[in-house]
């Protein structure tokens, strides 16, 4: 039972103590595998393969090889409090239970003990449930130091007194001899402070105080309960949570526009509940995935239940052939924080959406005319149009101006062809128009490897009023939500446009959360006077912009939010 | 004879025992003695006992802090405190200088670092339990507790420092939220808190703790007024709206931060620089890159030189504000009261608005003093 020992027999499990007591935690398949089953009642959904991850509300951890690791049992622990765990789980050798009993992160070994185990077998399961619950209390009410692991193994130092190594020690103490300035005590213990109230208290001395000799005789002494290298437990981290949607890291382009930094003054306490506001976005595009969960709760509805309108077949059938549009919806909103997949720049939005293009990403001029009058009709704020076309069909302009009139921003793409945006037949539309209606942002594409313009996007240094990431170098491109629930990464200023029709929502959230008024022009005018210059931009986009979403969040929270900084910042 | 030899033996080597005894013991007391007479209580301000000064003669920057009772924390800020610069990603580092060891006061009974009037908390974390950080005197690795303890200590002496020696000319009693590891620096009136930012470790400085503290406290006395700057007096600069004053006879918002740096100044006299730590300088903030963010360094200066500091952003309030920050620093220090200066600027804080500049705040200051019966202190302002 002591020491610690290597294991490489897969079938090996718990010791028989644990079967006794608690029978049903163990349990075994017909191909001999071992698993940890714990009952629905006491721990739902409970349960763990010896080799696979812990799968639970109370459990999260994974185990690889021999040593297992737990990360938080605090429900176990609270459920049965720390002298029952040494009760469940006598098998675990004494350190690995004082790692137990004292943190909520430990890593312990497991017994090999080499015995069949017989098959789970209901009765005796319920039969010693019922055993444990009734001795339960009676364990659980047992003095911390008799159940100590400290005790029955008192010194679990790793002797080193090298600076490299940890040199911190911990000792635990029964209070009274901590009395008339730790008389009864070693030397270098004495003059310790004495917390009130407390049967006993961990020590912190270091190893280069003490030989090990000193050690090994102070464990005779009956005020000291045991010894342990002190560790550091470290906390989650300082500031904001990070969302954790686990591609959230895949998506490489977001720190060039500081969306981390942005996230970061979002989820300040400043700005809880003053987003409660949300900002209707209308993605003119192929269609969404419905049912994506990234969308779930996001849709905008009409008196009808319905969330947008497919203007090719003139039906309320919104399903996305493409995959297109539900990517650019997920750049604009997909949910954060929900444990999977992507995040978007903004959580404040609600999703209209407006199917103007087919499968093969081709729409026709009427339909999205009809689908930006239809956005401005139904009282959205934002229109997201990554789409472009030659020219300037006065069709699409008419409905374009009606829209900024309505009072909604519109943002469009700039387009791919990989050209200066100019004059005549040079001209692309809606993007072009920017530079003459207010509240129209045209948006080009960079590189967020490199910082340079896509090679792809089309630029002028007059008619694209700012950049966002559209390619991540030559393979890795922009990551978001695909058609058929499913994740994908696509290239293009069709991207870049989402991102800042996400900013353009994230802004107007605000505004109406906070009562305040504003026109297109003003959200265009904030967008653009937050953003970075950059000199690798400057020959294509107007004044080398590129979209900066933490400059955007600091100007909000300084000219809106918060009172002052103090003058620190000047 | 013998007897004789004996008793010179005997005499010599308690001479040397008394020498190498005080030898050993200079280092230490040199050091306590440096950091406990120099800084805070020394000064005109703090001449009544120690019971009511703003750093109690106990707390005092000590070797082995960890092994005594308290907390252990960081005297006005690491830099300050170290001589040199620190930055706030030396864990290690900041670890070592954690060594003002300081007794917290005036915490109320939920078990968290909060009394009625601060509540100290973590943006990550939520509220800190103060047991766990007694445990450990506030000691861990990312400084989260240091982050709550130091700034709840800091607030809390001048809040009950003020409020015990000055209670009847101003009232401190506002609840304050402070997050201390925010994403950003500041304060917000509407909700009443303070917020300091993770990545500078803001909470570590108890001179940007104080400067948020006060403007804040400014803001609810004068219900927000101060906060309120006319166009008329106010110029846009940078991207702020109205971050500089028209002219050289000044405006709120130097108002508004010059009162921040004179109570920072004048709870800190012999340390009046601002953001040591924050700007890992150890002369503090300097402005325009030319002078400190110290009333002291300022006092020489006309509200004029004030305003053409920046020839880039000529009126910046917060230039503008160090010169009316040093009118309050010189007062102190030619008054033969000092603590009746603080009464009278503590007594004319609520009445400023955002209509008002040096001129107007020098009329509604002279009135204080009539009111308060400091005739003689007229001619300072």
């Amino acid at each position: 039972m002591s020491g610690s020992f290597r294991h490489d027999d897969p079938s090996c499990f718990l010791d028989l103590p644990a079967r006794i007591f608690f029978p049903f935690l163990v349990r075994s398949d017909p191909s001999g595998r071992r698993s940890l089953q714990l009952p629905e009642t006491v721990f739902p959904r409970a349960s763990f393969d010896q080799f696979g991850d812990l799968r639970s509300p109370f459990f999260r951890g994974s185990s690889s090889g021999p040593t297992i690791r737990l990360v938080a049992l605090s429900a176990l622990h609270r459920l049965v409090g720390t002298a029952s765990l040494d009760f469940i789980l006598p098998a675990f050798r004494a350190d690995a239970r004082a790692s137990l009993c004292r943190q909520r992160i430990f890593d312990f070994s497991v017994e090999n003990t080499r015995k069949e185990l017989p098959p789970f077998r209901r009765e005796e399961g319920v039969k010693a449930f019922f055993f444990f619950l009734f001795f339960l209390p009676f364990v659980c009410r047992a003095q911390e130091a008799k159940t100590s692991p400290f005790l029955q193994q008192k010194n679990h130092l790793q002797f080193s007194k090298t600076k490299s190594d940890n040199s911190k020690a911990l000792v635990l103490v029964r209070s009274s001899c901590l009395q008339n300035g730790g008389s009864a005590l070693p030397s270098w213990l004495r003059g310790k402070k004495n917390i009130s109230g407390m049967s006993a208290q961990v020590l912190h001395f270091s190893l280069e105080d003490v030989s090990e000799k000193e050690i090994l005789l102070a464990q005779a002494n009956p005020c000291l309960l045991g010894f342990e290298n002190d560790r550091v437990i470290e906390v989650a981290g300082l500031g904001a949570a990070v969302p954790n949607d686990p591609m959230y890291k895949d998506q490489v382009f977001y720190p060039f526009i500081h969306l981390p930094e942005y996230l970061a003054v979002f989820s300040s306490p400043l700005f809880k509940e003053d987003l409660k506001e949300k900002t209707v976005v209308a993605v003119v595009d192929s269609g969404i995935s419905r049912a994506h969960p990234e969308f779930l709760g996001k849709f905008w509805g009409d008196e009808n239940g319905r969330i947008g309108y497919n203007f090719i077949d003139g039906n309320a059938n919104i399903e996305d052939g493409l995959g297109h549009g539900s990517h650019v919806a997920g750049l604009i909103t997909a949910d954060s924080g929900n444990g999977i997949g992507v995040v978007g720049v903004s959580q404040a939005v609600k999703l209209m959406v407006l199917k103007t293009q087919g499968d093969d990403g081709k729409g026709s001029v009427g339909d999205v005319a009809n689908a930006i009058r239809y956005a401005a009709d139904h009282g959205a704020d934002v229109i997201n149009l990554s789409l472009s076309i030659a020219g300037e069909p006065v069709t699409l302009k008419d409905a374009v101006e009606y829209a900024l009139e309505k009072g909604c921003v519109v943002i469009a793409a700039s387009g791919n062809n990989g050209k200066e945006i100019s004059t005549g037949e040079d001209f692309i539309a809606p993007a072009g128009w920017s530079v003459s209606h207010p509240g129209l942002i045209s948006v080009g594409s960079l590189d967020s490897e490199n910082g340079e313009l896509s090679s792809f996007s089309n630029y002028s240094a007059s008619f694209v009023e700012i950049a966002a990431p559209g390619s991540h170098g030559m393979t890795t491109h922009i990551l978001s939500t695909y058609k058929n629930e499913r994740y994908f990464a696509l290239a293009g200023t069709s991207m870049s446009t989402p991102q800042v029709a996400g900013a353009a929502a994230q802004a107007i959230a605000f505004f109406k959360s906070k009562g305040i008024s504003y026109t297109p022009a003003e959200v265009e005018n904030l967008i653009l006077t937050t953003a970075t210059p950059s000199v690798k931009l400057q020959s294509s986009i107007q004044n080398g912009r590129q979209l900066n979403l933490e400059n955007l969040a600091r100007f909000l929270l300084k000219t809106y939010q918060l009172t002052s900084e103090g003058g620190l910042n000047e | 004879m013998n007897d004789l030899k004996t008793r010179s033996k005997i005499k010599r080597i308690s001479f040397c025992l008394s020498l190498l005894f005080f030898l050993t013991t200079l280092p230490t007391c040199a050091k306590n003695f440096e950091v406990d007479g120099s800084i805070g209580s020394s000064g005109p301000l703090f001449r009544e006992s120690a019971s009511s000064s703003f750093i109690p003669e106990s707390d005092q920057v000590l070797s082995d802090c960890a092994l005594r009772d308290g907390v252990c924390l960081y005297f006005k800020n690491p830099v300050f405190q170290a001589g040199e610069v620190v930055a706030p990603f030396e864990e290690e580092k900041l670890k070592s200088l954690q060594s003002f060891r300081a007794q917290l006061t005036g915490l109320d009974q939920s078990g968290f670092v909060k009394n009625s009037f601060l509540n100290v908390q973590s943006v990550s974390q939520g509220p800190l339990k103060l047991s766990e950080a007694l445990k450990t005197h506030g000691i861990d690795s990312h400084q989260q507790m240091a982050l709550s303890l130091n700034a709840y200590y800091w607030l809390n002496r001048a809040h009950e420092y003020l409020n015990k020696n000055f209670k009847d000319v101003f009232s401190f009693e506002k609840p304050v939220d402070v997050y201390v590891d925010d994403a950003f620096d500041g304060w917000s009136l509407e909700k009443k808190a303070l917020y300091l930012s993770a990545s500078k470790k803001s909470a570590l400085s108890a001179d940007v703790l104080l400067i948020l503290w006060a403007e804040a406290q400014m803001g609810f006395a004068t219900e927000g007024k101060i906060n309120q700057p006319s166009s008329f007096h106010h110029a846009a600069c940078g991207d702020d709206p109205v971050g500089c004053c028209k002219d050289k006879t000044g405006c709120s918002q130097a108002l508004l931060h010059g009162s921040a740096d004179a109570l920072h100044a004048l709870l800190f006299e012999d340390a009046p620089e601002v953001g040591a730590f924050y700007h890992q300088s150890l002369s503090g903030q300097s402005i325009c890159g030319k002078k400190a963010r110290s009333p002291e360094a300022f006092k020489d200066l006309s509200f004029q030189q004030a305003y053409d500091l920046c020839p880039e952003k000529p009126g910046s309030t917060v230039a503008m504000g160090m010169a009316y920050a040093a009118v309050w620093w010189k007062a102190s220090h030619q008054a033969s009261d000092p603590k009746k200066v603080l009464k009278v600027f503590l007594k004319s804080l609520p009445q400023m608005t955002g209509e008002d500049t040096f001129s107007s705040a020098s009329t509604k200051i002279i009135e204080t003093c009539k009111t308060l019966g400091f005739p003689e202190l007229i001619p300072l302002f």
